[in-house]
């Protein structure tokens, strides 16, 4: 949930009554002189969007979040810092986990009314309404335990946090925003969930959509384009370094384009004005059309790694049978990953464009990923000393390793048919694999199907799988190293959790215990360095464990047409910064040259 | 030839025989969908912080929880009172996701269709009057080619070309989508369907060209053989016009089988899209299986499933009718 | 399938009729030409091990090569000695272009060497014929240097030995899945015929149902029914079933009606009289008359299927890794997109081996056709 750090943001200038929010001039690389307003941005999404309804939305990006300003706070894309934006100020206790906010005065709804402490309440109460089924239902609360949200006035809404918590201000900035009381309470009170869960459809009139943000739905057309256009109160209260109101573009236009290849079709024919390729072939043809000046425009290639992970996960359920009891020795997890060649899948795969992985934590956050955690890296010849080690001493007459009982050194990898990256790894694993004797199957199959043998079975029973390639995404910038989901070993439901080496809901390993018990350590720890070597033990534990074995990340690339401005800084272009609608740029920021 | 009294019963019949197809079609649709392992909810596990409470009361609000057989039975009384169930992915009835895609598909259909025919039978009949004349090998060498390129690909190097010619010669081309991005939304309504006429022209011939290819070899073939017989020589003797004798008797006869054809023609155009419009962007039905496929979206399948099999019977019952229309000498029974 | 397909000839044909429909496929040169290059075709898949200097999956992660180009033959080397050669190549990743750039190595050569076989070399050996155990090439050079005839894939695995493997693979589909139809067709077509009554109506419901689910569900769901760790191999089969399954309807119908029509007629009758099994009269005197109907199905079915093979790759449940077919070949250039057209060509070459192989088919399925229709004979 970054999304809203790019959306809009504030400054933690004096508070006078009404004082609108001023975008600090280090967020785009363009001075307030050189704007021109008007015109239309043209961005391209790889689905049909499917609800107007912030309340019911789970897919991403979804257009709420295009649609809406933001929250309390704001993380500046340049210093990584909170600063007030829907708050004037805010007050912090003493035991760090109570938050008192003060609402920024005259800012409006799109179709004028004013936005009060009301706005935040309606929106925590029906994202906390379990028969709504609202996507943050789960932000609500941490371990279990709900956050609280309240008003104290009419210009003041309180947060109290169950324990002191680092991540406290990702989330009064990117999880709960405000949304309309005069719209959603009448319908909540007369119909409950029901009656808000059919709200704001697809097909809704777009004037029935009010909207905190500097745009508003015009139309939708469905499977085309969603239409946007400025919000005329959102320059009321939003205003550039020398006190233009924002945002600068009329509209903004969002054409679906469902197929990647189509989407690089539209790009080259100038249809759209940014553009991100996903792969070196899409770049290359970029950069080509750029070079024979097909196209007029600007190429960020490898802007940064990706904020993704590939891994191999093992099933560590048990240590039942021959192959689990192997899986859950961490030598053979060793041994596996010194026969990943993560240099080839990167020249192969990534054709270039990437770079080897060997923790949890996205190379993006490059100030977070530990030194030193290389140790298993690709050695075909460490790999069989391990495996030896292991008791597969002799090869059978298929050159497959036999240990003295006769099990073969075989299983089965599965990843999605979906992705040709992941079935590419998989390739090289498998045949790095069969030089060394050991013999690894692969399977492509649906994500959901993939996923749904990663759940756990009824009663904690094994899984049925051996190896999976999977990948993580999402996490916010001030503790990146996991996720409770992730390292949680007990009291684990049936499903829903990604805990994926071991569903088996008891701790098996004293690693496991931990990484659990470092991470609540870290999510307490306000001091940055402190928490920082946290995270380095939690990566050492990791790589020495391997319970994620980790393959390689790729590179992000940025493209845009040269009419279209106000990009973040150079230095601020990367994956985290970048929003997947309107790439590494602020929307409210961005403006469009004649 | 035909009357009201003798149709109407017919095609009361043949809906009535048409109803096993339909629930066992359905039915079918039904269980693979629900064999694979998985299901819509599964894909909430990409979302590290969704817990498994809120999965299972999902699970439970959509009814996953209970026996197939069951779903299918309160999906078939839905069916029948209009309601074609809940999208899982939209969170909206598929009554309102559906029509949009649909149309979508019919428009490359229609246009299809129209061109299929306007093109392969002059074309056949053309070779068949001046056989191996230089057009007739020059449409018979094309119409090898256009049979033995896959389609999928075919569209890949006509985008490229189209793509080609827009950038070195600044020509607007229609690439992909449904309508330009370009136009200003408040046009007149002509003006939009010329829009969405042009985008759809690319498409649409790569998607006939195959049945183009076929259907004008077999009507070429068909036209020769009726040119050949008898009453057709009788005619010719007689001082009957040639014009006369191969429009108004020989292609008469000769056309038959291809208006029996015409039946699998629509479904068979609804499916062949597929590749199509995925290539071209077009947001037709296709797309929209494909994302329902991923997603285990059930009764969007579903849907689609019974809208192809209802398809498949108008079709039918059309090229049924048709040929009474053309040839006296079939009959209802 | 929008293959056309004739009305069927009724009358049961002698062996001179035979020569007579052969001489006059003989006459049609299209068909010849089609029969030629299917000759061609299926040679080039029978010898595929002979003829491809590499193994079917052979490459490198340590001297990495992806996308090279066909590698230049040299004729004359400096000291002027005539022979074909080729020149080490160097890969470099150009970072201005996001393209594989390669430059010759003129310092090292190679021979191109003919007839070596190539013992201990991993996926060089191959069974000659289907049986004769060998590593013997056609041509082939010495590491370092590599022959790359039509360039190489994305892992520097050489094309034109994953074109001669992925032959035989395209060549077999639609051979083995047309008559796996044709068998189906035949059955069931038969049973509904010759029985009636309630096994006819539920046969025809079947077929009905068949055609009127949109095949590409059928395709995709059907695929993920199936195991996860079957071997590849296994796959390919499973492929070839989904696709008899699918399309044996529309000759099950035809047969059935021929049958209806034909079990009215004296011989039927009399045999029926006589005593004869129901078996006999169908194998022995209702399938026969379809024969002629049958040769020419087959031959048009082939070439659908063949385009069938490569649609399924297209949406990536045809055949996968490690073998290859002409449809999983060319889904690497569409994958590739405008980038396959622009700067990787070769890899566009699967498409040429697809249209050459529907187009003979077409022309043989065509002459058949003519050959067999008295009105049409020249």
């Amino acid at each position: 949930m970054k999304k809203a750090l790019f959306v809009a943001m504030a400054m933690t200038l004096g508070s006078s009554l009404a004082a609108p929010f001023v975008y600090p001039a280090s967020w785009t690389t363009n001075k307030p002189s050189e704007v021109q307003t008007g015109g239309t941005l043209r961005t391209v999404n790889l689905q049909d969007f499917k609800t107007l309804n912030p309340f019911v939305s789970s897919e991403s990006p979804n257009l709420p979040d295009s649609l809406t300003a933001g929250s309390f706070l704001t993380q500046d894309p340049v210093t990584d810092e909170f600063i007030p934006y829907m708050a004037e100020k805010y007050t912090q206790s003493a035991d760090k986990r109570t938050f008192t906010f003060t609402i920024r005065k005259g800012m409006k709804w799109s179709d004028g009314k004013p936005i009060t402490a009301d706005d935040w309440i309606t929106s925590y109460t029906i994202h906390s309404d379990k028969n709504v089924g609202s996507n943050i239902y789960d932000y609500m609360s941490i371990n279990n335990q709900p956050i609280k949200v309240t008003k104290v006035d009419a210009d003041t809404v309180r947060v109290v946090f169950p324990k002191a918590d680092v991540t406290a201000l990702e989330w009064v900035s990117g999880i709960l925003y405000p949304e309309p009381t005069h719209v959603f309470m009448p319908v909540y009170k007369s119909k409950g969930a029901d009656g808000i869960k059919n709200m704001w459809t697809i097909s809704t009139d777009p004037k029935d959509i009010v909207t905190s943000g500097s745009f508003m739905l015009d139309r939708y057309q469905r499977g085309e384009r969603a239409i946007l256009k400025k919000n005329p109160y959102f320059g009321e209260w939003n205003k550039d370094s020398a006190g233009k109101p924002l945002p600068y573009l009329d509209g903004v236009q969002i054409n679906i384009v469902a197929d990647a290849n189509a989407q690089l079709t539209q790009f080259l024919a100038g249809n759209i004005d940014v553009y991100s390729p996903g792969d070196r072939d899409k770049l290359a043809q970029v950069k080509a059309a750029m070079d024979a000046k097909k196209i007029n425009g600007v190429l960020i290639p490898n802007a940064s790694a990706r904020a993704s992970s590939d891994f191999v996960v093992f099933n560590l359920d048990d240590s039942a049978t021959y192959k689990t009891k192997l899986f859950s020795n961490p030598k053979f997890r060793q041994a596996f990953s010194m026969i990943v060649n993560r240099d080839a899948m990167v020249d192969l795969t990534l054709g270039g464009l990437g770079a080897p992985t060997y923790t949890g934590v996205y190379p993006v956050y490059k100030d977070w990923v530990a030194s030193g955690v290389d140790k298993y890296k690709f050695n075909p010849a460490g790999a069989i000393k391990l495996l030896n080690e292991l008791g597969f001493t002799k090869k059978g007459p298929d050159g497959v390793l036999v240990d003295k009982n006769g099990n073969k050194l075989e299983f089965t990898l599965i990843t999605n048919a979906e992705n040709t990256r992941r079935q590419g790894f998989a390739k090289i694993i498998q045949d790095e694999a069969k030089k060394i004797g050991m013999k690894v199957n692969t399977s492509f199959i649906a994500f959901n199907q993939m996923t749904t043998m990663l759940d756990a079975k009824d009663n904690f029973g094994r899984r049925n799988f051996d190896a999976i390639l999977i990948g993580l995404t999402g996490g916010g910038k001030v503790f990146p190293v996991s996720g409770p989901s992730v390292i949680e070993c007990s009291g684990l439901g049936e499903g829903g959790n990604l805990h994926m080496f071991n569903q088996s809901n008891k701790c098996r390993f004293p690693f496991e215990t931990q990484t659990i018990n470092l991470y609540w350590k870290g999510r307490a720890e306000f001091n940055l360095a402190a928490r920082k070597a946290i995270a380095n033990q939690m990566q050492k534990i990791e790589a020495e464990q391997q319970p994620y074995v980790q393959l390689a990340a790729q590179t992000v690339h940025f493209a845009w047409t040269a009419r279209t401005q106000g990009e973040l800084p150079r230095a601020a272009v990367n994956s985290l910064n970048a929003s997947t609608l309107y790439g590494p740029r602020i929307l409210d920021l961005t403006w469009i040259k004649r | 030839m035909l009357s009201e009294v003798s149709v109407l019963p017919y095609i009361f019949r043949r809906i009535l025989q048409f109803i096993p197809t339909f629930l066992l079609a359905t039915l079918l649709a039904f269980f693979i969908v629900q064999l694979a392992p998985g299901d819509f909810l599964s894909q909430l596990k990409e979302n590290p912080s969704v817990r498994p409470e809120t999965v299972e009361r999902l699970r439970k609000e959509f009814g996953l929880d209970q026996p197939i057989i069951v779903q299918y039975f309160y999906w078939l009384k839905n069916f029948v009172m209009g309601n074609l169930g809940q999208s899982f992915q939209y969170k909206r009835p598929v009554n309102e996701v559906l029509p949009g895609p649909f149309m979508n598909s019919l428009i490359l259909v229609i246009i299809g269709t129209v061109l299929h025919f306007a093109v392969s039978i002059p074309v056949g009949v053309y070779s068949a009057v001046r056989p191996y004349s230089t057009a007739d090998k020059t449409f018979t060498f094309l119409s090898y080619i256009f049979l033995g390129i896959p389609s999928f690909f075919f569209a890949l190097l006509v985008i490229w070309g189209m793509l080609k010619l827009q950038q070195n010669f600044g020509w607007d081309m229609p690439l992909g989508n449904k309508t330009s991005s370009k136009l200003p939304t408040d046009i007149s309504w002509w003006r939009s369907a010329w829009d969405v006429f042009i985008h759809a022209l690319a498409p649409t011939i790569i998607l006939v060209l195959r049945g183009i290819s076929s259907e004008s070899r077999f009507i070429r073939g068909q036209l020769l053989e009726v040119l050949g017989q008898d009453y057709v020589r009788t005619a010719r003797a007689k001082g009957v016009a040639e014009n006369q004798v191969v429009y108004k008797h020989a292609l008469r006869t000769a056309l038959i089988p291809t208006i029996a054809g015409l039946g699998g023609l629509l479904p068979a155009l609804i499916g062949g899209a597929g590749f199509i419009e995925v290539v071209f962007n077009w947001p037709g039905l296709t797309p929209l299986q494909l994302t329902a496929l991923g997603n285990q979206d059930i009764y969007i399948l579903q849907a689609v499933t019974a809208v192809a099999t209802l398809l498949y019977l108008v079709g039918n019952l059309l090229s049924d009718v048709l040929l009474s229309v053309i040839d006296p000498r079939i009959r209802y029974h | 399938m929008t293959t056309t397909v004739p009305t069927p000839v009724r009358k049961p044909r002698s062996q001179s009729q035979w020569s007579i429909v052969w001489s006059q496929f003989k006459r049609n040169p299209l068909a010849r030409v089609g029969l030629g290059l299917l000759g061609l075709l299926y040679l080039m898949a029978i010898l595929a091990g002979f003829l491809a200097p590499y193994g079917l999956t052979e490459y490198s992660t340590t001297d990495r090569i992806s996308w090279a180009p066909p590698t230049p033959i040299h004729w004359r080397d400096a000291q002027g000695h005539f022979g074909p050669y080729v020149n080490g190549i160097r890969r470099d990743i150009d970072m201005e272009t996001f393209r594989d750039k390669y430059v010759e190595d003129t310092s090292v050569t190679c021979p191109v060497k003919f007839f070596q076989t190539h013992p201990g070399m991993e996926g060089r050996t191959y069974r000659f014929l289907g049986f004769i155990p060998t590593s013997l090439k056609l041509f082939s050079v010495d590491a370092p240097c590599k022959l790359y005839l039509w360039g190489s894939d994305s892992y520097g695995r050489d094309q034109f030995s994953r074109v001669m493997y992925g032959s035989q693979i395209s060549l077999s589909i639609g051979i083995i899945a047309s008559v796996l139809t044709v068998i189906l067709g035949l059955i069931m077509g038969g049973i509904a015929g010759y029985f009636r009554g309630l096994t006819d109506t539920l046969i025809m419901r079947m077929v009905e149902v068949l055609s009127a689910i949109p095949e590409l569900f059928l395709l995709i769901t059907l695929r993920a029914l199936f195991p996860l760790n079957a071997d590849p191999i296994l796959v390919f089969y499973i492929v070839i079933g989904i696709l008899a399954v699918i399309g044996w309807g529309g000759l099950a119908r035809i047969v059935r009606g021929q049958i209806l029509s034909s079990r009215e007629q004296d011989y039927v009758q009399a045999a029926t009289a006589l005593g004869a099994s129901d078996t006999r009269i169908i194998a022995k005197h209702l399938l026969p008359n379809t024969a002629t109907y049958i040769i020419i199905f087959l031959s048009l079915a082939i070439p659908g299927f063949i385009l069938s093979e490569s649609g399924l790759s297209f949406i990536g449940i045809g055949i996968v890794e490690p073998y290859a077919s002409w449809g999983s070949l060319l889904k690497v250039a569409q994958d590739g997109g405008f980038e396959s057209l622009d700067a990787r060509p070769w890899t566009l070459i699967p498409g040429v081996f697809i249209v050459l192989a529907v187009l003979a088919w077409q022309f043989v399925g065509d002459g058949l056709r003519d050959a067999f229709d008295p009105r049409r004979r020249r």
